[in-house]
């Protein structure tokens, strides 16, 4: 394959893909059924070959982690855990659970007694990090990190029970904080992520950003 | 029957009280005149910036610049670099944020390739790995060293939120990696991955325009690009003149905006909702 062709063919497909969302979003009536029925048809298509993908990531992590098995790296037993867990839990869901992954008792034993406590165990953490990194945040070394400092503090106790316990307008103060100036900052931001993504939008539509096909594309 | 629905699903969305049926629904109309107006302005910028009537100069971002440095600390240390585009799918809302993140690899990689540092990309979402695995080796072709390319260290950890954070904690404590760079659609785990860097001493790029998130890494990392800034970084990189010029069709979006804020300010203080009812339907 020629380099203009692989260059251009992956630009041709994101202008004609992109205009066709953009179109579908925007019109929607009787007139134009059968281009929204091709278009939600394009994403149907969209999605499946997405999931394909999901192949290919099992089997780079499976290549990965048979090579560390194989060679006795360090670590070598947690592979075994991981290769033990995908391919038993995808074997007990496809097929003695004919496809129905949840349907089979095994399956969501599994699921129920490993999966959603590890899952919680992970996101519970963030707890104690969000102490850890507020402690170095809020150190008083600038005017900013001061104000963050008083801000934060304001917030954290008005938004305890013991805040609005101990005086009343605390909530009131919380409140103002965070839907004047934080909802402001925020607003602002948003405004100017919705016209980047537009601008990035027009450029990968015209095929001036190519970032994503490596760099030189 | 699809056909019926389809046409049902438009007629209600576009279907006035007196049974007329718009081209755009009207709760698009104001969005759409002002999507085709910012894209002529962008064009014109674009024009420009072709013909070279006029070349705006870019600001400098620190969190961009700091991307060579902290490649550079990595590569005097000898320990690797870890790289995450983000967990958004590339077919949602979310995904300009991850072909950013993408561009940014694209750099990433050149630069690991140059200093010959070991490069780890971790992957959430399955359909990111083959990019992220082409754009790798394309770097590292471009770079002279395509024998250094290991497709191995572009890892698909996995679908799940919780279960990809952890996987990528437990691979910057096995490797000590020195740096720590991303940028992308992050959400819960964004501080999991800064605090999990910090403890192994990693210097730290994140950048995001997720706003429930950018407090964390502002708090947690050393330098953080703050929404748009990553959607600009394939202009700011390339320094591509006309990307750039998209740029500063960008800011001309930007300027409307604040006119229509402060407008609309001023208009609502006077008990005028005038521009509430443009924001609306138009015809």
């Amino acid at each position: 394959m020629s380099v203009a062709i692989r260059r251009n063919v992956p630009l041709v497909i994101t202008f004609i893909a992109g205009l066709l969302v953009i179109g579908d979003y925007y019109f929607k009536t009787p007139a134009t059924v059968e281009f929204n029925k091709l278009v939600s048809n394009w994403m149907t298509f969209v999605n499946v070959a997405s999931t394909f993908a999901v192949v290919i990531g099992i089997g780079t992590l499976t290549r990965i982690h048979v090579r560390r098995l194989s060679q006795h790296k360090a670590g070598w037993y947690n592979s075994v855990v991981l290769l033990i867990a995908l391919y038993g839990l995808l074997i007990t869901g496809l097929v003695l659970g004919e496809g129905k992954f949840t349907a089979h008792p095994i399956y969501t034993y599994w699921f129920n007694n490993l999966y959603v406590p590890l899952d919680s165990t992970i996101f519970s953490m963030l707890a104690f990090y969000i102490a850890s990194a507020a402690y170095r945040a809020f150190r008083a070394r600038t005017a900013e990190a001061t104000v963050l400092l008083i801000s934060a503090v304001v917030v954290m106790i008005g938004r305890a029970p013991i805040g609005p316990a101990v005086w009343s307008d605390l909530a009131n103060i919380t409140n103002w904080i965070m839907n004047i100036p934080n909802s402001a900052g925020m607003r602002g931001i948003t405004i100017g992520v919705a016209l980047g993504v537009l601008a990035m939008g027009i450029r990968v539509l015209l095929g001036r950003e190519r970032g994503y096909l490596g760099p030189g594309a | 029957m699809r056909k019926e629905q389809c046409a049902k699903k438009g007629e209600n969305e576009n279907r006035e009280e007196d049974g007329k049926i718009l081209p755009i629904a009207a709760a698009n109309q104001s969005a759409f005149v002002f999507l085709i107006f910012v894209t002529v302005i962008m064009l014109v910028t674009l024009y420009l910036a072709l013909k070279g009537l006029r070349m705006p100069a870019i600001r400098k971002i620190a969190g961009m610049d700091a991307i060579q440095e902290a490649v550079g600390r990595a590569t005097e240390m000898g320990r690797p670099v870890h790289f995450s585009p983000g967990i958004a799918g590339l077919a949602t809302d979310t995904g300009p944020q991850t072909l950013a993140g993408l561009t940014v690899l694209a750099h990433v990689a050149e630069l690991t390739a140059k200093y010959k540092t070991t490069l780890w990309t971790t992957i959430r979402q399955a359909e990111v790995q083959p990019l992220a695995t082409e754009i790798v080796r394309q770097a590292y072709m471009k770079a002279g060293v395509p024998d250094d390319f290991d497709p191995d260290k572009i890892i698909y950890l996995s679908g799940t939120q919780f279960a990809y954070a952890s996987g990528v904690v437990g691979l910057m404590h096995r490797e000590k990696v020195a740096a720590n760079i991303m940028i992308g659609g992050f959400w819960a785990e964004s501080l999991l991955f800064a605090e999990g860097a910090y403890q192994v001493g990693a210097i730290q790029v994140a950048g995001t325009a997720q706003t429930s998130q950018l407090p964390f890494f502002v708090a947690a990392c050393d330098y953080c690009l703050i929404g748009e800034e990553i959607l600009a970084a394939g202009a700011y990189l390339s320094r591509d003149p006309l990307q750039i010029g998209g740029l500063w069709g960008e800011d001309y979006g930007k300027a409307i905006a604040i006119i229509l804020v402060a407008i609309g300010l001023v208009l609502s203080l006077a008990g005028n909702n005038i521009l509430w009812s443009l924001l609306g339907k138009l015809w």
